[in-house]
């Protein structure tokens, strides 16, 4: 294993690593880990990482060298779960010494943006509006009117984030659009499909089960603020979907 | 039964590429996905929708740590996906469905159902989850212990 020298390199290669990994929605523990075991390698007395949902301060100190801090605003978040997987392959092959600090640094640095084609997710996402419709145990014509509902929806979702709307808006739209297309695929005659699967297959893609999942996680392990963030973030997405679908309803004159 | 759980391989196998999962590990997601709605209606029938949904997310969880021992990557990337099938989607719309047709008791009962899930899927995750966390941190006393030994 290559003697590491660099150690401004290692805290960058460890701050970015912790960014993109943030960014992307991997739970705090996850975080600290990563930064934790990249900055180990420098062997330096002290290496602390202290990460939130908005933000991390990482510091690397020796009695040789003098201190540093540095402080990462995270701004965006998102759910790009590739990512979070090459982040960890990296930081893998780093700490086992298969790769060396500048490697690994780059390979951050250009990570590939997206894995798959936008027409691709718009494509899925419309198969899980369909699929949770008959996984509810829905008929074919259910899955249709779902389907057809996952498409307004993806329509939707394309359109907020072209003027880039903010999220509770964006799923209050996307909820209302839903509701609105199940009011329509229930009342055509030959379709008929019945509004609740209906609706409950079109917001199934958007339900907040990433924020759940990471908030419980993040939770058990200590990280309460962290938690405490993310639990709010499920609860304020879950009633603008709520709202949305409430507001589809009233304005098609009830149900 | 087995239309369902094939709808469920589906879904959580799309929903994956929506969440960005790398191409190799679709089909392990979509197993996942199948294998807790499986669990999740063999138990309904026995013992009800809350223990169903605790069993199915302890289910859910436990192959996604195998999963990622196996394929060497984290944990998350197969626990997200996984999940969907388990979150209280259908329970949400009922609860805003009957607060808008006026029977607000019945809506506040969904929406208690609502709470009383995630929660469910909260403790299935913590349980296993734990037994995960005490066996990693065992495996690592142990490897301290040999490295001691080696000095």
């Amino acid at each position: 294993m290559e003697e590491i020298t660099d150690y401004k390199l290692v805290l960058d290669t460890a701050v970015l690593a912790g960014q993109i990994m943030l960014q992307n929605g991997a739970e705090i523990h996850r975080v600290e880990d990563t930064i934790y075991r990249i900055l180990k390698v420098s062997n330096l007395k002290t290496a602390e990482a202290y990460v939130t949902p908005t933000g991390l301060i990482v510091t690397l100190d020796d009695p040789g060298v003098d201190s540093m801090t540095v402080v990462k605003r995270i701004e965006t978040r998102g759910t790009n779960l590739s990512k979070i997987a090459e982040v960890n392959s990296i930081s893998r092959q780093f700490c086992s010494g298969s790769i060396s600090l500048k490697e690994a640094f780059h390979r951050l640095k250009y990570m590939k943006l997206n894995s798959y084609a936008a027409w691709q997710k718009y494509v899925s996402q419309v198969l899980v509006a369909t699929s949770f419709a008959i996984l509810l145990g829905g008929s074919f014509r259910d899955a249709v009117g779902a389907g057809v509902a996952g498409i307004c929806m993806g329509a939707v979702m394309f359109f907020c984030r072209k003027i880039d709307l903010n999220n509770f808006l964006q799923l209050l739209l996307d909820a209302t659009v839903i509701s609105l297309t199940a009011f329509a695929a229930s009342h055509i005659s030959w379709l008929h499909a019945r509004m609740d699967i209906v609706i409950i297959g079109g917001i199934m893609p958007i339900v907040p089960g990433a924020a759940l999942t990471t908030a419980v996680r993040d939770t058990l392990q200590g990280n309460y603020v962290a938690g405490g963030a993310k639990a709010l973030e499920a609860f304020v997405s879950a009633a603008a979907i709520a709202a949305g679908v409430a507001l589809g309803m009233l304005l098609t004159g009830g149900v | 039964m087995i239309t369902q759980i094939l709808a469920a391989f589906l879904a959580i196998f799309t929903f994956s590429v929506v969440m960005d999962v790398p191409k190799k590990y679709l089909p392990c997601c979509g197993f996942i996905g199948a294998a807790g709605w499986f669990v999740y209606l063999a138990a309904t029938k026995v013992f009800g929708v809350m223990i169903a949904n605790f069993f199915s997310a302890a289910s859910i969880t436990l192959i996604a740590h195998l999963f990622a021992r196996i394929k060497k990557a984290p944990v998350t990337v197969f626990l997200i996906p996984g999940f969907l099938t388990l979150v209280p989607g259908a329970s949400l719309y009922r609860a805003v469905y009957y607060f808008i047709t006026g029977t607000r008791s019945i809506g506040a009962s969904y929406l208690v159902q609502t709470l009383q899930i995630a929660g469910m899927i909260a403790l299935g995750i913590f349980v296993v989850d734990s037994l995960f966390d005490i066996m990693g941190k065992r495996k690592e006393k142990g490897e301290k212990r040999q490295d001691e030994k080696k000095q």
